[in-house]
């Protein structure tokens, strides 16, 4: 077994699962954490990535297979994805497969659910599908501020993590985003949108 | 090169001399005098202001005294511009003004939350940090790239700092409350389940400071144990999106600046978590983490060495000023 990744919230290990390779997620204890409160979120994430990656397949939106959990560690053992995310594509991909991420994002919406943490390290390029990753975040819900909060934050790491291309892979997001949701749909939540950032701070003109 | 700071943005009304050293700069003087409001309130803008205006010549004096420097020795004034209490920072900027045409120093405005980030890497001798700013005004994850600081992560409605003071506010203390919560939490070590709000990088505060409110309403635990249980679901909640960031920018630094930099229980969490990633961390030293002349007149040094000084007539104020819209030049 191979530490690939020391994640934020998760160790990632690259292992062997049936003579193939397959990724060991492990939600290690965090000792600088409250242990109950520690405990809790590593369990409620460990279940709902599990059953998210597992549901999200149903709307057609690519995900790596769940092949074992075991709750009592906090693991989950899945499907190896060969490839590379969207985050260390060369600009001119990164703004093509944004378009792709702003379809599968409105396949999620348009079915009931988030993702919770859209970035672009988040979202694996493998035998041209794009396979989504990472969904201890994710959730089932119908309230569009939640849909707005997916569009916010990727909005926010575009312009920090990609400064450059942010315009061209924003532009792009929403046009593959619109195909799936509709205009009206994307005036709504893009509205929300605008709400939130109001709430936030120094974001009016006073 | 030596540079006064005036900062006035909230509680603190604050003169500073900084002189340039090397790349660096030496802190010569720092005084300062802060409004405190009556037990169970917060800052009124209006007394603030009034306080500032009491207690500016003093201040100045004694700043300048304490850096053994004449007025005539001056070579740059800065002042806090922004953002903050409108009627505060039009007596810092009204300061500034006063002495920059009087005895005709080039002035400079400067981003008040900028100031806490270059005070901060200068005195920690940081090089490319991700910053983590936690304060009254700001909370804020940021990094450097392409000519300004990029925001990875903020709270989407109230600041870690406002949270800290409204939950204190409602038992009674007065603001700043931070270090007596965290007094009063070391109380007790119990912790009761509270809203845990992290969205991406993003945090949320609102629900755990109602949630929190309620549950001192309710009675049935002490205000030990509520403490307790806010503090460390807020910090978890920061240390869970500092984290994030962290991975997602891979820098090899974080440096946490702003008023609640000084909390020993968040330090000590974001010091384990930065190790479990080989990265260095660093805060704030304390008498410079909250706000102070230095943050200015350190900024202004910086912004002197790229930019021509502020005509008079440009010199104004904004309350709010997203600091992620400011060109960096120097």
């Amino acid at each position: 077994m191979k530490l690939l990744k020391k994640g934020a919230e998760a160790d990632i290990y690259l292992t062997e699962h049936r003579g193939r390779r397959a990724i060991l997620k492990v939600r290690k204890r965090k000792p600088y954490i409250n242990a109950a409160l520690d405990e809790r979120i590593r369990k409620t994430r460990t279940l709902r990535e599990a059953q998210m990656i597992s549901l999200v397949k149903e709307f057609g939106v690519p995900a790596p297979l769940v092949l074992d959990l075991d709750i009592t560690k906090y693991a989950i053992l899945m499907e190896y994805i060969p490839g590379t995310t969207v985050g260390t594509m060369r600009p001119f991909r990164l703004v093509d497969a944004c378009g792709q991420i702003g379809s599968i994002t409105a396949l999620l919406h348009k079915n009931g659910a988030v993702h919770g943490d859209i970035t672009t390290s988040n979202f694996i390029a493998s035998r041209n599908r794009l396979y989504v990753i990472d969904l201890g975040l994710a959730s089932r819900t119908q309230r569009n501020e939640d849909y707005a909060v997916d569009l916010r934050l990727f909005r926010e790491i575009l312009s920090s993590g990609h400064a450059k291309s942010a315009e061209a892979a924003w532009r792009s997001f929403v046009r593959g985003y619109v195909s799936v949701i509709g205009r009206p749909g994307y005036a709504r939540i893009s509205k929300i949108v605008a709400d939130i950032e109001s709430r936030g701070r120094y974001a009016t003109v006073v | 090169m030596r540079c006064l700071g005036i900062e006035s943005t909230a509680h603190t009304f604050s003169c500073a001399v900084i002189e340039e050293h090397g790349r660096g700069g030496r802190i010569l003087a720092d005084v300062r005098d802060a409004y405190v409001p009556p037990a169970g309130a917060g800052i009124h803008p209006r007394e603030a202001a009034r306080h500032h205006v009491a207690a500016s010549a003093g201040v100045l004096g004694g700043c300048l005294r304490d850096a053994s420097t004449g007025i005539g020795d001056i070579d740059a004034i800065a002042y806090a511009a922004g953002p903050g209490l409108g009627p505060c920072l039009r007596v810092g900027a009204v300061v500034a003004r006063a002495l920059c045409s009087y005895h005709g120093i080039p002035i400079y405005p400067v981003h008040h939350a900028i100031g806490h980030i270059e005070l901060g890497k200068m005195l920690t001798s940081m090089d490319d940090p991700l910053v983590l700013l936690v304060s009254g005004g700001h909370t804020m994850l940021l990094a450097f790239s392409d000519r300004r600081w990029r925001v990875f992560g903020e709270t989407l409605d109230v600041t870690l700092g406002q949270l800290l003071d409204q939950f204190g506010r409602s038992l009674g203390l007065a603001s700043p409350c931070g270090m007596q919560i965290e007094k009063i939490a070391r109380e007790s070590g119990k912790y009761c389940e509270l809203p845990y709000a992290v969205k991406g990088n993003d945090v949320s505060f609102s629900g755990l400071y109602s949630a929190a409110k309620q549950l001192v309403a309710g009675g049935s635990v002490s205000r030990a144990v509520a403490c307790n249980s806010l503090q460390e679901t807020a910090f978890a909640m920061i240390c869970e999106a500092a984290e994030r960031a962290l991975v997602l920018t891979k820098k090899r630094e974080l440096l946490v600046v702003g008023g609640v930099a000084a909390n020993v229980r968040l330090d000590s969490m974001l010091r384990q978590m930065s190790r479990r990633h080989g990265c260095k961390m660093a805060s704030a030293p304390i008498r410079y983490a909250g706000d102070c002349g230095s943050q200015i007149a350190w900024l202004g040094i910086l912004q002197s060495r790229a930019e021509a000084p502020v005509r008079l007539a440009d010199t104004t104020v904004s309350q709010s000023w997203r600091l992620d819209s400011v060109d960096v030049n120097y």
